[in-house]
């Protein structure tokens, strides 16, 4: 009654891709074969439609109210900042765990979530242009405030924010994957404005860094880490 | 996925609206698909954090991918859900880049299907994977299942259950030749949910016997 277990047939090729059980590059065999081959893509299809069974059979759970609020916010800022960024879509993500032994590490004041963002460029003549949104959403507040890092150009650009600095002023800094904070300089939040990206850390702005603004004294932070309260921080993440 | 209100036809015509930066099609979709998704992230990353970052992330795409979804061949639930898992398989896989988590072994054996008094309301494909599932073996239908929601690649699950790839393979695509078979022919004779004994132990079937 047990099958022999022989090179596996179509019907197993599709189910153990559906299932996401082949190595990436074994996956994408499977996918250049279905895109050619019609009778095996319904296969695959078939199989995608159980594997979805299977994540449709867990019981539903009420998200949390904050999260609808917090992607009404993040469309609403995209909306905004749509004319002026060309067109350019825009995916975000809002980080709180993935930089939390980084934000320990900074004596965090939770005040606002940055919600760094990654965008695409889906303009096919411009492949190569990969730009990291980030917006902070003040956590008790609807009003999301966008940072912009264009990697190509190494600029940051800072949508102008509501801050209470009280005389002290705002740094921003890159923290690179298990790395300690790097500043990219002091600027203004009144105004929208660019915070240069030196060329030999651009590379570190990816999926896995955080952005993070403190208040430091004038000038910036004297010892090259932060030194004052941490205001907004929160992770970049690429999206496929 | 999506009972309630909005049958997956609705939900196939929100996301043809969603393409064209709709915003009340994005509320209603999210009103009727938000609990399935978080289910999803949830039962994948194990911390509301995690997975409410898991599923903002999962509706941004979908409102920046929506036009995508016409070009595949499969149903809304599928799409959708498909991108709810791939969402929280990749936060899973970062957080244990940074946390390095324990050895998974003993959660392999470990069978999590829901409680049967939670399978209200499923579609018939989620009933008929869910009762074809059960003919596996147990220690079979378990493997499956974590593999499955922890995002685990063959050689991956050979690594950590510390057995070699060929016999990895071999016993899961078994399971999955019995478990296609199933789903391809008649439904079989579905037991009564009480059938499980309320601790979630599930009787072994034939094939889970010593042989």
């Amino acid at each position: 009654m047990i099958d022999r277990d022989d090179l596996p047939d179509d019907e197993v090729r599709a189910a153990e891709y559906a299932l996401g059980l082949l190595p990436q590059a074994e996956a994408e065999t499977v996918e250049a074969r279905a895109a050619s081959d019609p009778a095996f893509a319904v296969l695959v299809d078939k199989w995608r439609e159980r594997a979805a069974a299977l994540l449709s059979d867990l019981p539903p759970v009420a998200p949390p109210e904050t999260l609808k609020a917090r992607l009404d916010a993040l469309l609403d800022a995209e909306a905004a900042d749509k004319d002026e960024a060309g067109g350019v879509v825009l995916l975000l993500w809002r980080s709180t765990s993935f930089w939390r032994a980084a934000a320990a590490a900074l004596a965090l004041l939770s005040a606002f979530a940055l919600i760094p963002v990654l965008t695409t460029e889906p303009d096919p003549q411009r492949p190569e242009t990969i730009e990291y949104y980030a917006a902070l959403t003040p956590t008790d507040g609807p009003q999301a405030i966008l940072i912009r890092i264009d990697v190509s150009d190494g600029a940051v650009r800072v949508k102008a924010f509501e801050v209470d600095a009280d005389g002290r002023e705002t740094e921003l800094w890159l923290i690179p994957e298990g790395e300690a904070p790097v500043s990219l300089g002091v600027f203004s939040p009144e105004t929208d404005g660019d915070v240069p990206l030196p060329e030999d850390i651009r590379e570190k702005v990816r999926a896995g860094a955080a952005l993070a603004i403190s208040l430091e004294p004038a000038g910036g932070s004297p010892t090259g880490a932060p030194t004052g309260p941490i205001i907004a921080i929160g992770g970049v993440n690429s999206l496929g | 996925m999506v009972d309630g209100s909005k049958s997956a036809s609705d939900v196939a015509e929100l996301l043809r609206r969603i393409a064209a930066r709709d915003r009340p099609a994005f509320d209603a979709l999210y009103q009727a698909t938000a609990p399935h998704l978080y289910a999803i992230a949830l039962r994948i990353l194990k911390s509301s954090v995690d997975a409410e970052e898991a599923v903002q992330e999962t509706y941004l795409k979908i409102w920046t991918k929506g036009h995508l979804f016409e070009e595949q061949g499969v149903s809304a639930n599928a799409w959708l859900t498909s991108i709810a898992r791939n969402t929280a398989i990749d936060k899973a896989r970062r957080r244990s880049r940074t946390e390095r988590h324990g050895e998974l072994k003993d959660d392999l054996l470990v069978d999590d299907a829901p409680d049967p008094e939670a399978l209200a309301a499923r579609s018939s494909e989620a009933a008929a994977v869910r009762a074809c599932l059960e003919e596996l073996p147990t220690d079979r239908r378990a493997l499956l299942r974590q593999a499955f929601f922890e995002g685990l690649s063959y050689p991956e699950i050979a690594e950590r259950t510390e057995t070699a790839l060929s016999t990895v393979k071999s016993r899961i695509r078994r399971s999955l030749k019995v478990l296609g078979r199933c789903l391809d022919g008649a439904p079989p004779e579905k037991t009564a949910p009480n059938d499980a004994a309320p601790d979630g132990s599930i009787p072994e079937d034939d094939e889970g016997g010593a042989s």
